[in-house]
């Protein structure tokens, strides 16, 4: 163990290193008595030299060392504050941003939800189905609802070890608690959610098993600790306390660990057993289809969990076969706790993000690029300073030590700006990116602080090693006779090169901004099919379907009369389903044809049953033919109106005008076709037009029931508001209302690319500043070192034009390069996203036109005001100067 | 600060190997490892506190020899170093090593 025998010994005289030097003290002492005693005398040595040398052998000296290069990169970076300031804060700002990236994949990835015990263990159950899109093609689907039955059949199969539980998905809410109504989110849960969790209350109690049975509902509440503080200030007398959620009276009667806020990316505060499920029909909702339930269970180990898919998917496939089409190809599939690693599908603003995330990683590199620069700017603004130093015996490698503890102190400058650039962007960038989640918990974790640390770090290093490219290779004694302007002109192929690949970044980022920008006006540009902006629908809700028609019914004339009256609405009609909210359909049969025009492969028609007022309201134009009238009532003969696409479908070669549609049974009267309307989307704006008719609400005997506003521009608030009171005045038995815009209903399907618009350009436009920082400072160093130069030049008569051109030449050219390299890159990165983008291909012209043009301004910009500088210098003085 | 050039490579090597071989005989101060050489090599090589405690602040660094406080017989304390497995190992290639180049050293000089 020789090997450590050192290593104890050099940890004894660092950490001893008082009782050290007092041991070598002693052993010198005694050496020179028992010299004194041979009356030797003559090997008296050097005390003080053996002393200097133990300690030069020490970790001491190194840690004295790192003290002094400390203290003297202090002193340097204080001297140059625009320096130090500029590095620091481009390095807070690129580090910066990738932590704020980093934080939010680390929370949708890597964060598992607070308050869970071995939350590793626990798996969720998913079904892989086959299903079949509103365009009759078939294709498979991961789900994560099961209905209830589904969790009845599984429980009765699964090892009840496993403690196999089930929520519902997020409500957001209401709770009305005395005079304030605090906006929450609630879930409710089956028996063992709380127990396989781990999940204890941390005040009150949590439910009893008797008040999860399902026949009826207890109206108890668990709040979480957050909810606690926010909405009650932590008041003990909370347990008790009635509130009111949906119009309906819970008790609260525990506040849950604290932290613990459900086991989704989105918070929940509140929660009830499932027997609160409102389901409406004669059959109680535990036996119907209505409730969906996210399963899950504490699988711990792999054998476990093979038996309990094997288990669930030997009785979920009959219920699936029985239920859906015959479909007997069902799977059950598990995945972790965090949602993002399981088998869902990932949405597209995750997709984005992710590239988004790579994106990032690239500004980082356009930042170390341009820290780099910096750094050999100023390491050839010290030449002299070092020459001297270096002809004063100090050794390269210890120049190279205090060049790495001063960019390693910068590095870390720059970390603590990130980190407090990263708390202030995470908000910022979480409200972008997911805007929907209610998050819990602090925003920046110790992962993300690590991640900036050993960042910064790293940046430190690679920047410690500037000098190696090129500060030192100038021979001393040139260095030492030359003044700093000695009129040549060192041109820096490094520095250059750095230039380029900054340039090239930024034309990579903004080609993506523009690349997506340009898809999401592709997709705006489809529309729904629905004109105007102003669109909204209201929707009464009611508890038991029974009472809906009955009360809506007779009302609904008066209701629509005095909405129309209203001076915000332009125009407002009624359907029995809300555009872009769903869509419902009807066996159809046609004469001609053998096959019912009915949910089959291509041959799929929904229906609307709608008021006369409904086209003009929603902005659908009628191509042929008329719309609906008042006179298109009961007794009048039927009619119907179908979509340019179906016209199409069904006649394709003459008009549809005059046909006859039976709708539900083949021997139904005839509804004559009186006019064809414009495609409208069912759901979505990406979405092929298919088959749709309207047919009047009068002559359908089901109640038009949900009112459809045209609101005049700039009106809608307050038409919304109009709508709202109208409706509760006429409807005072309803239990709810949704209202939406026609334009939120596709805000979410635009997302990705709004998304990915707005992140591509706020980070190539930090790239665009941090590059032109850049080029600034490489050509403002360059035109100081040719003063001298310009001052000849000017003195011979040289026109301001022509420095100016001598100034920029270089800077735009080395731009020029990293363009065309840029464009090259962007082509290869367009590729990696063109999944992603919408009507636009990776390689557009005007695209890669316009960002590189963008960036020739810039990089001219950040040239020229420099380069006008140079050119406007007294000769007098350039030739004066050192 | 530079690394300071040792007096001279092969003296400090040597040196070192002579303070190994001494150490072979048993544990010994430095003022005693001072006066074997001294005494074998019949006072050519005399030895200096300030070339033999840095030198054996050396091996001490590289795990060669390691150091302990001991009586001697005249009942005083002093510091007594002894040799290790690697200090053994590391002799020995010196050794081998001393062996080439003094025979080396020999034939150049038409001594061998």
């Amino acid at each position: 163990m020789s090997r450590f025998d050192g290593l104890r010994h050099r940890l004894y005289v660092l950490f001893r290193g008082d009782r050290y030097a007092d041991e070598v003290r002693r052993e010198l002492r005694f050496h020179r008595e028992l010299d004194a005693l041979a009356d030797h005398g003559n090997s008296l040595g050097n005390e003080t030299y053996y002393r200097e040398e133990v300690r030069r052998m020490t970790l001491q000296l190194w840690i004295d060392r790192v003290l002094q290069d400390l203290t003297y990169a202090i002193r340097g970076l204080r001297r140059s504050r625009g320096f130090t300031a500029a590095v620091a804060i481009i390095l807070g700002l690129g580090i910066g941003v990738n932590a704020a990236m980093f934080s939010i994949l680390d929370r949708v990835f890597m964060r598992q939800p607070e308050g869970v015990v071995h939350p590793t263990e626990i798996r969720r159950l998913f079904t892989n189905v086959r299903v079949r899109d509103m365009n009759g093609n078939d294709g498979r689907h991961v789900s994560y609802g099961l209905p209830y039955p589904y969790l009845t059949t599984a429980l009765a199969v699964a090892d009840p070890s496993i403690g196999l539980a089930a929520y519902t998905g997020l409500d957001s809410i209401l709770l009305r608690s005395g005079r304030d109504r605090i906006p929450a989110r609630r879930v409710l849960v089956t028996d063992n959610y709380f127990s396989t969790l781990g999940v204890t209350a941390r005040y009150g109690r949590l439910f009893a098993p008797s008040e999860y049975a399902l026949a009826s509902p207890t109206p108890l509440a668990v709040i979480s600790d957050a909810l606690w503080e926010r909405g009650f200030h932590r008041d003990p007398s909370v347990l008790g306390r009635v509130v009111k959620i949906a119009e309906k009276t819970f008790t609260i009667v525990g506040v849950a660990t604290p932290g613990f806020a459900g086991i989704d990316l989105d918070a929940a505060d509140v929660w009830s057993p499932a027997n609160n499920f409102e389901g409406h029909g004669t059959e109680p909702w535990y036996r119907t289809f209505q409730a969906q339930m996210q399963i899950f269970g504490r699988v711990p180990t792999a054998a476990a969990e093979t038996r309990l898919i094997a288990a669930t998917q030997t009785v979920f496939r009959p219920m699936r076969v029985e239920h859906w089409m015959q479909d007997s190809t069902l799977r059950v599939v598990t995945g972790p706790m965090l949602q993002a690693l399981g088998p869902i599908e990932r949405g597209g603003d995750l997709l984005v993000t992710l590239r988004i995330a790579g994106v990032s990683l690239m500004v980082l590199l356009i930042v170390v690029a341009n820290v780099l620069n910096l750094l050999l700017l100023r390491a050839q603004r010290r030449r002299r300073e070092i020459a001297v130093r270096r002809a004063l015996g100090v050794s390269r490698g210890r120049l190279l030590h205090q060049t790495t503890v001063e960019s390693l102190l910068l590095a870390l400058i720059g970390g603590t700006i990130a980190v407090l650039f990263a708390i202030w962007t995470d908000a910022a960038l979480r409200h972008v990116v997911f805007p929907d989640a209610h998050w819990v918990g602090r925003s920046i974790s110790g992962r993300t602080v690590l991640f900036v640390a050993a960042l910064s770090i790293a940046i430190g290093f690679v920047g410690g090693l500037t000098p190696l490219l090129g500060a030192f290779r100038e021979e001393l004694a040139g260095e030492l006779k030359a003044g700093m302007n000695n009129g040549g002109y060192r041109g820096s192929r490094t520095r250059n090169a750095l230039v380029a690949l900054q340039a090239a970044l930024c034309v990579v980022l903004l080609v993506g901004a523009g690349l997506f920008a340009r898809s999401l006006d592709a997709v705006r540009g489809i529309g729904t099919g629905f004109a105007g902006t102003t669109q909204f629908f209201a929707n009464a809700q009611y508890d038991e379907p029974a009472t809906h028609y009955k009360d809506i019914e007779p009302v609904m004339p008066q209701v629509l009369d005095r909405i129309q009256a209203l001076p915000d609405v332009e125009a407002v009609g009624a359907t029995s389903i809300a555009p872009l909210y769903g869509f419902s359909w009807t066996d159809i049969f046609v004469q001609g044809r053998d096959s019912t025009y009915k949910l089959d492969g291509e041959h799929f028609a929904t229906v609307s049953e709608v008021t006369p007022g409904f086209f003009g309201a929603v902005g659908l134009r009628i191509i042929a033919g008329r719309a609906f009238s008042a006179a298109d009532s009961r007794d009048a003969p039927r009619v119907a109106v179908v979509s340019a696409t179906m016209a199409h479908d069904l006649w394709p070669n003459e008009s549809a005008l005059g046909k006859c549609l039976y709708l539900d049974k083949r021997d139904a009267p005839c509804s004559t076709v009186i006019g064809v309307a414009a495609d409208a989307r069912r759901m979505r704006i990406i979405e092929r037009a298919g088959s749709h008719f309207y047919a009047p609400s009068a002559q359908r005997g089901s109640a038009a029931r949900t009112v459809v506003v045209r609101a005049r521009d700039g009106h809608v608030a307050s038409a919304i508001r109009e709508t709202e009171a109208i409706l509760r005045q006429y409807l005072p038995a309803m239990a709810g209302m949704r209202i939406q815009t026609f334009d939120s209903l596709t805000e979410r399907e635009l997302r990705p690319w709004r998304l990915g618009r707005t992140l591509f350009m706020a980070l190539a436009g930090l790239a665009l500043v941090v590059a032109a920082i850049g080029v600034y400072a490489v050509i403002a160093y360059g035109a100081a070192q040719r003063t001298r130069e310009v001052g000849i030049r000017l003195a011979l008569g040289a026109r301001t034009a022509d420095v100016v051109d001598l100034i920029l030449g270089d800077g735009l050219r080395v731009i020029a390069i990293g363009i065309a390299i840029g464009l090259g890159l962007a082509l290869a990165f367009g590729y990696t996203v063109r999944s992603l983008l919408f009507g636009i291909e990776p390689n557009d012209l005007s695209v890669l036109i316009g960002s590189a043009t963008i960036l020739c301004i810039v990089g001219a910009t950040a040239s020229l005001v420099p380069g006008l500088r140079a050119a406007r210098i007294d000769p007098n003085i350039a030739l004066r100067a050192e | 600060m530079t690394t300071r050039a040792p007096k001279s490579d092969v003296l400090s090597g040597t040196l070192d190997m002579l303070i190994l071989r001494t150490l072979t005989l048993g544990s010994l101060h430095g003022y005693a490892i001072a006066q074997h050489i001294g005494k074998l090599s019949e006072g050519v090589l005399m030895v200096e506190q300030g070339s033999l405690y840095p030198a054996l602040e050396r091996l001490l660094n590289k795990g060669l020899v390691t150091v302990k406080w001991s009586e001697t017989p005249t009942k005083r304390q002093a510091r007594y170093y002894t040799i290790t497995r690697s200090g053994r190992k590391q002799l020995e290639a010196k050794e081998s090593d001393y062996d080439r180049v003094s025979l080396a050293i020999a034939r150049v000089l038409g001594r061998a």
